[in-house]
Formats: C-alpha cells, sequence, structure tokens
C-alpha cells in the first residue's frame, strides 16, 4: 500500500510538469501584449517597453518557462503583476475560503444526494423517481450565474433571509481576526458563536450555487449504482434470506453501489475547487476562484499560473485520494 | 441559539447605528495604499480618505481650493511655484506635516534613486507621465524642490507648467507620513504594512478581497468632518452583485453601475441613482493615412452624418451628452464660445462628400473597442448604430474589431485602423490632460497618407503654446483656438461625453461626485 502511494506521488512528477508547460503555452496563445493590456489607453512607449522588460516578456520562451518552473521548484510562485504581492502568499490566505465553500458545496450534494438517489433507484418509476430526475436535469443544465444571482434576489434581496455576499457581515468582519481562515472553525474555537452563525449564513447561498451540479450529478449516479447493484445475484440471495428490505438495501447494496459514487465525489470536489470561479465571483467570496479569475481579466500571467498550477495540484491529489479510498470500500481491491 | 443570534445582529445593528458606519461597494480592490505608485481608480478612491491633496477641488468641480497649501504662486516667468501650508496639521500618526514632509514625498516619487524606495517592484509610473520624466531624465519638467521654511515649499520647473497645481493635487499624490514610510518600508501601503496620511479617515485593517476599514481621524484638521465614524470599502466585483447588495442594504452606496441599470435604481423606492459629472470624452478618430479620410471635407461629411443626437439618446439616455467637443463640459472656461455641434444633415453630407470627389461613397473599416469603458459601454453595439448612419450617405462600413491589447497596440502601427473608437477620462481638471495626449505633434496614433505619424503643427504650437504660458487670460484663449481647430480639423469626432452611474440607499446624504472620479467621505452623513 505505501509503495503503492509513494509510486503515485511519484507519478505525480511529469504530470505536473505537463501541467506547468501546458498553462503556459496556453498563456502565450492569448493574442495581445499583456503589457499594452495592463497599461490600457494610457502609456507611452517608453513606458510600454519598461513594462515589458519588467513583466520579462522581452526574454525568449524558453527561458520564461524555465525561469518559472526554476521558481516554483524553489517555492517561489512570482508576484502578481498588478499588484506586486508574491502570489504564494495571497493564495495561502484565500484558501481557506475556497476549500470552506467547496467542502460545503459537496456536502450538500452528498447529504441531499445519495439519499435520494437511492429513494430514487428503490422506488423506481415512482413519482419521486421521475421528479428527482426530472429536477436533476434542469440542475445540471441551468448556468450557474444565473442561478446564483436568482438565489441572491430571492433570499437576500426580497426575503432578507441571507445576505447577499462575503463570508462575514462588515460588523463581525471588523473586529474578528480569523485563526486557521476556516471561519466556521475559527468561530467554534474563539468560542465567538455570533460569528459562527453569521458565516454559516453566508456559506449557505454560495453553497447551494456551487453544489446544484454536482449534486444533480451525484443524484443520478448513485441511482444508476444502486439500480445495478439491486439486479445482482446476491441482492436476491440476501432478499431469499429473509433479510429485512432495509437491511438488504443499505447494509449490502449501498456498500458496493458506493465505489463510483466515490469517484463521482472525488472529482466532483476536485472540480468544485477550480470551478468554483463564478460562484465566488457572484458572492465576492475571497477564494482561489476569484483570485484566478481576477488575474485572466487583468492579464496577470504569474496569478493566472501559480493558481492553475495548484489548483491542478491538488485535483490530482484529490484523485489519488479516491483511488485509495477503494481499498478501504472494496476489499477485493489490492494495491501492489 | 436562535435567539441569542438575534441578539447578537440586533445588538450589532444598534452598534451600527450608534457608531455610523458607512459601507461602500467598491467594484474591485485597491492595488496600493502607497501615493504615486497606483494609476488605477479604486486605490485612489480610499486613498482619497486617508489621505491630503497640496491643493483640493471645489466639491463636483475641477476648480481648484486649498488643501494641505492654503495658498500658491509662480512666478512671473511660470517656472517657479511656490506653495505655503496649512500650519498645525498632523498625520495620523502624531507626526507633523511640515515642507520637509512634503519634500520627502515629492522625492520619493520623483527621483529613481532614492533610498526610500524600497521596493523594486514598485513603478512611480504617474509621476513621468505627468511631469515628464523621472530625476535625471531629460523631459523632467521638476529640475529643483526646496525647502524654503518650514511650512513654505517651492518647486522649480526646467519649463513653465501652469496645469501644476492642478496636476500635483490630483489623487495620485496624496502626502504620507515620512515616519510611517520610514518605518513600514517596503510593506508601506501594502495590506501588511500602514498607511498614514492627514485625511478625515485613518486605516484600521485591510483584508485582501474582502474589505479596507477606515475609521474616523481624530485629529483631522478640518474640524466637524468627517460626519461618520467609520468607512468600510466592501470588495464586490460583480455588477449585478453589487447592485444586489444595495438593494439588500448590505451597502450603502456604490460606483460603476452599468447604464442599463438606470430605470431599476429609479424605480426602486430605497435608492437614489447619482450621476457623476462628466469628465471624459468618447470619439471616433479619423485616420487621414486612408486617402478619402486625408480630406477635412470627409472627416466633416461623417461628423454631420453621424446622428449624434439620437445615439446618445438611445445608449446613454440620461447619462451622456454630446456637444461636439473634446474637453468635458467641466473645462468650460477654455471652450470656445464659437463651437456649435455639426448639425445632422445627411443630405449636407452628402453633397460634401460628391465635392470632395466620393459621390459614390467609399468602403471604411470602422474598429469598436472589445471591451466596455465609461464612455462606451457597449461598443459593438454603438459602432452598429454609426455604421448605419454612414451607409446612409454611401460610406460603406465593414465593423472590426479584436482583442483589447492587440487592439490598443495595433491602432499606433502604421497606417493604423481607418477609422475607430477609443476614449479618454481626465486625470487632473486642465484641458492640456485632454489636448496633449492626443493632438500634440507628432500624434502618436494617427497617421498621414505616407504612413508616418500625423503633425498638424497650427494645432501642435497652440497646445505647446498653452501648456507653457503662465498667463491664465492668455491660456484660454490659446485652448479656445484648439477646440475650435480640432473641432474643424474632425480627426476625432468626439460623440459622447458620459456620465458614470453611482447608486446609493435613500438614508445617505452629502455625497457629491467629483469630476475627477474621486471624492472625500468627509461630508457623507447616514440617518
Amino acid at each position: 500500500m505505501w509503495s503503492y502511494v509513494l509510486r503515485r506521488l511519484i507519478g505525480l512528477i511529469p504530470v505536473l510538469f505537463g501541467i506547468t508547460l501546458l498553462v503556459f503555452l496556453f498563456l502565450q496563445l492569448i493574442p495581445g501584449d499583456p503589457a499594452q493590456a495592463i497599461l490600457g489607453e494610457r502609456g507611452t512607449p517608453e513606458q510600454l517597453e519598461a513594462l515589458r522588460e519588467k513583466l520579462g516578456l522581452n526574454r525568449p520562451l524558453y527561458v520564461q518557462y524555465l525561469t518559472f518552473v526554476r521558481n516554483v521548484l524553489t517555492g517561489d510562485l512570482g508576484t502578481s503583476a498588478v499588484s506586486t504581492i508574491p502570489v504564494a502568499e495571497e493564495l495561502k490566505r484565500r484558501w481557506p475560503a475556497t476549500f470552506e465553500l467547496a467542502l460545503a458545496a459537496t456536502l450538500v450534494a452528498v447529504v441531499l444526494g445519495i439519499p435520494v438517489g437511492i429513494l430514487a433507484a428503490v422506488r423506481k418509476n415512482s413519482l419521486l423517481d421521475t421528479l428527482s430526475m426530472s429536477l436533476s436535469l434542469v440542475g445540471v443544465s441551468m448556468p450557474v450565474f444565473w442561478l446564483g444571482l436568482l438565489l441572491v434576489y430571492l433570499f437576500a434581496v426580497n426575503l432578507h433571509w441571507l445576505p447577499t455576499g462575503g463570508r462575514l457581515s462588515t460588523d463581525l468582519g471588523i473586529d474578528f481576526r480569523p485563526i486557521t481562515g476556516f471561519l466556521l472553525l475559527d468561530g467554534l474555537l474563539t468560542l465567538r458563536l455570533e460569528v459562527l452563525g453569521d458565516a454559516l449564513r453566508h456559506l449557505i447561498l454560495p453553497a447551494l450555487t456551487l453544489g446544484t451540479i454536482p449534486l444533480a450529478i451525484l443524484t443520478r449516479i448513485t441511482r444508476s449504482a444502486m439500480l445495478e447493484v439491486l439486479s445482482q445475484d446476491y441482492v436476491r440471495t440476501a432478499r431469499a434470506k429473509g433479510l429485512a428490505e432495509r437491511q438488504v438495501i443499505l447494509k449490502h447494496a449501498l456498500k458496493n453501489a458506493l465505489l463510483p459514487v466515490v469517484t463521482i465525489i472525488g472529482l466532483q470536489f476536485g472540480t468544485l475547487l477550480g470551478g468554483a470561479i463564478l460562484t465566488e465571483t457572484i458572492f465576492s467570496w475571497p477564494g482561489i476562484g476569484s483570485y484566478i479569475y481576477e488575474g485572466i481579466l487583468n492579464r496577470d500571467y504569474p496569478v493566472v499560473q501559480a493558481g492553475v498550477l495548484v489548483v491542478a495540484t491538488v485535483f490530482v491529489l484529490v484523485n489519488l485520494l479516491v483511488d485509495l479510498s477503494y481499498a478501504l470500500l472494496d476489499t477485493r481491491i489490492q494495491y501492489r | 441559539m436562535k435567539r441569542k443570534l438575534l441578539l447578537g445582529l440586533l445588538v450589532a445593528l444598534g452598534l451600527g447605528f450608534a457608531q455610523k458606519t458607512l459601507v461602500f461597494g467598491s467594484n474591485g480592490e485597491p492595488v496600493s495604499l502607497e501615493p504615486g505608485n497606483i494609476t488605477d481608480g479604486i486605490s485612489i478612491y480610499v486613498q482619497r480618505q486617508i489621505y491630503d491633496t497640496l491643493v483640493d477641488f471645489k466639491p463636483g468641480t475641477t476648480e481648484i481650493t486649498a488643501g494641505l497649501a492654503t495658498s500658491w504662486f509662480s512666478s512671473p516667468d511660470g517656472k517657479v511655484w511656490t506653495f505655503r501650508l496649512r500650519q498645525g496639521v498632523k498625520f495620523q500618526d502624531g507626526t507633523e506635516l511640515d515642507a520637509e514632509a512634503v519634500k520627502f514625498n515629492i522625492e520619493r516619487w520623483w527621483d529613481p534613486k532614492n533610498p526610500t524606495r524600497i521596493d523594486a517592484a514598485a513603478r512611480y509610473e504617474i509621476w513621468p507621465e505627468l511631469f515628464g520624466g523621472f530625476k535625471g531624465e531629460e523631459g523632467s519638467i521638476l529640475k529643483e524642490i526646496q525647502v524654503v521654511d518650514k511650512y513654505t515649499i517651492r518647486f522649480i520647473l526646467n519649463q513653465p507648467f501652469p496645469a501644476f497645481p492642478a496636476a500635483i493635487g490630483s489623487g495620485y499624490f496624496g502626502i504620507a507620513s515620512p515616519a510611517a514610510i520610514k518605518k513600514d518600508g517596503a510593506k508601506y501601503g501594502s495590506p501588511t504594512g500602514s498607511a498614514v496620511g492627514t485625511g478625515p479617515f485613518r486605516l484600521v485593517e485591510w483584508r485582501p478581497g474582502e474589505q479596507v476599514v477606515l475609521e474616523k481621524n481624530p485629529t483631522y484638521w478640518k474640524k466637524g468632518f468627517p460626519k461618520v465614524d467609520r468607512v468600510v470599502f466592501r470588495v464586490i466585483k460583480d455588477p449585478a452583485a453589487r447592485l444586489a447588495a444595495l438593494k439588500a442594504g448590505t451597502i450603502d452606496f456604490t460606483t460603476d453601475i452599468p447604464p442599463a441599470n438606470l430605470k431599476d435604481l429609479e424605480a426602486d423606492r430605497n435608492l437614489d441613482a447619482v450621476f457623476r459629472p462628466s469628465f471624459n470624452v468618447g470619439y471616433l478618430a479619423l485616420n487621414p493615412s486612408h486617402k478619402p479620410l486625408s480630406d477635412p471635407r470627409v472627416r466633416q461629411a461623417i461628423a454631420m452624418a453621424i446622428n449624434k443626437k439620437a445615439i446618445v439618446q438611445a445608449f446613454w439616455g440620461k447619462l451622456g451628452l454630446t456637444d461636439g467637443r473634446f474637453t468635458p463640459p467641466s473645462m468650460k472656461a477654455f471652450q470656445s464660445p464659437k463651437v456649435t455641434d455639426y448639425e445632422f444633415n445627411p443630405q449636407k453630407a452628402k453633397a460634401l462628400l460628391a465635392e470632395a470627389g466620393y459621390p459614390n461613397g467609399f468602403d471604411l473599416e470602422l474598429w469598436y473597442m472589445p471591451v466596455s469603458r465609461p464612455y462606451f459601454p457597449t461598443p459593438k453595439e454603438i459602432a452598429e448604430a454609426m455604421a448605419a448612419d454612414l451607409s446612409a450617405i454611401g460610406i460603406r462600413v465593414k465593423l472590426q474589431t479584436k482583442d483589447w491589447a492587440s487592439y490598443l497596440a495595433d491602432r499606433k502601427k502604421a497606417p493604423g485602423f481607418q477609422a475607430y473608437m477609443l476614449g479618454w477620462t481626465g486625470d487632473y481638471g486642465d484641458p492640456q490632460n485632454f489636448y496633449d495626449p492626443h493632438f500634440a505633434c507628432p500624434i502618436a496614433d494617427l497617421f498621414d497618407s505616407a504612413g508616418k505619424p500625423l503633425c498638424v503643427k497650427e494645432l501642435g504650437d497652440i497646445l505647446t503654446k498653452a501648456a507653457t504660458t503662465p498667463n491664465l487670460e492668455e491660456r484660454k484663449r490659446l485652448y479656445q483656438q484648439a477646440d475650435e481647430l480640432t473641432f474643424n480639423l474632425a480627426l476625432r469626432v468626439p460623440i459622447v461625453h458620459s456620465q458614470p452611474l453611482l447608486a446609493k440607499r435613500k438614508n445617505i446624504s452629502g455625497w457629491v461626485p467629483s469630476p475627477l472620479g474621486s471624492e472625500s467621505f468627509e461630508t457623507i452623513e447616514k440617518r
């Protein structure tokens, strides 16, 4: 097992190299001079040249790439061309916000998706089945941006039940110093229940928005996995033994049906980390997604390169964890 | 638990009322709170609350009034500017504002070798843009800076620069505490450092991506101000989300609302639409390197054929006006009474085209910007409307665009775009800042028929003279000439001066938006 983990980790190195190369090349493909984009309508040719020099754009392409890789290897993710703040610093600070949001969205998907999926499978062709499947279709196809704004207008602007965005109310934001950056955790650690409650209220709408697509996917996957398992011989045997239906489904069927479900949860979580861009933008969520989004808008190459690299790394690591979790769920799978 | 939460919320709300916190919805994040080292509007907006500048502007206008300096005058030849400082003004860290402190700030911006420029990444790009160059560079307008006595500072210039007080008073150049800069080093003005000025509010906390918190400066020199205890800049980049936050009451006031939302604002009884006086121009540049456009009659025909009033009405409504002038209305003193816009007259335009030798019109590539700017919120649709007008007089328009960076760069590469849309927002309240970047010889982005950068000598000479003439009346006369000349040349056809749309909740009063883009929040009250 451990040698497997080690081998997988070593296998990550070429993957990550590939990612850095891809990110670097893709940025080169964007037409236009980033220095000009940063300067806008203003700026003399001299200023343009000075900025190009500063951003290193005058050096040959391979030198730029090698510098980037060498810096990454020494832990230097570069400084933002716009704010001149080290990118690593900024990513570190924003990381908890994105992680908390992705976790909450996953929770929404898991807590709602799995039970509904099971029920839909068990009561195949019932009203509940049809309804949940139609709704999940809507969920998958709904534009995130539209859904987010819809929720804001309904629950924040009209009903005043929940805040429109941000992670904490303005007043709390002023007098509360986070410890870990995970606000829910920080609220508990500092015994500030009002912070915990406020952070939770701010989390609901973004988590729902971000969780809708994985929720819909998860419901469908659970249902189909469950249906397949339920038609297996051992389920029939279990039933024949006279086990209660509840036990058949939850004990025998579910455990085996969970395998593809876990894969999807892992994949979706990875996607959420990077895909939170739109949700974070609508809800002014100070995470990595909105940081990368801004980097793209500003043509801030170091930010985009490092941001994508970090998200990709996490994505790959999450996949590794998913693979490993198979062993726990299905003892037939062994790692050598 | 729930009750406790509610109680907590009520207490927080109660505190909010007692404390008077003003929440501003910011459309982005400040880049830095270090004066002279930024060019973005958001940084200036936040800095404006923390720092004062040498001169200030009358609220809502571009007219200069006293700031940190109570009086200033220039030598008869216009090359020496002397500023007398207000006495007894303290920085928020308790140190005193004096001539040495001002000199310290200026040298930091001007001198690339200044030892207090600790941060290697810092650019200080605005100084050479407004003052010709850094210390030691050929074009540098500033020659020397002298401390005359404790409260008098003197600028020796290489050439007369009548707009000097307006330029040095622009929002980029807030005077910061030398002690704080020395103490913080490279961290000064960043989220982990301090930002210390003499302004109405002092920096409490900057949480990047989230909010900047300012508190009332208890030692502020203007008695009775500011009117609130605290200002919070909440970062909400998406315009739709910002409007939602305003409607929900999460924020009290905000800027940069898309013009399309004006009706929505007016329909909401909790909100007020607020217009910022225009300080920009959106124009259609006509490049004489394209043969038909080298004839002024053709360019005038185009100016006559575009129904500017209808276009402005359709795309800006109350938020725009068109007057045929290159400078915005706040520059009225420098505008010629003789200039009245070309009347919209397709027949006359057609006749003019025929007279110039194009009775059947010609083909024209018209470039529109790929991005929305304050002066052209929806460039493509506006370009389509202009194309329709031009086709009525026989000019067959082909609409073109490309990515923003290439658009900006390629327009300056000979022979340049045939016709293109662009605009300008001013930095400081002087016509020089509008004319020089566009018409000073050589004109970097318009070309003659040989493909060389265009130079209209007559106009160039007027501008050079106007930029260096100390006498105000003489300057007015020269800029009025420039107004007439640019109008008749029609190298750039001004389409619009747009008023950016802002919004506030009804309980906010005393907010006077400045045409220059940033104003002090010290006069704002919250009921």
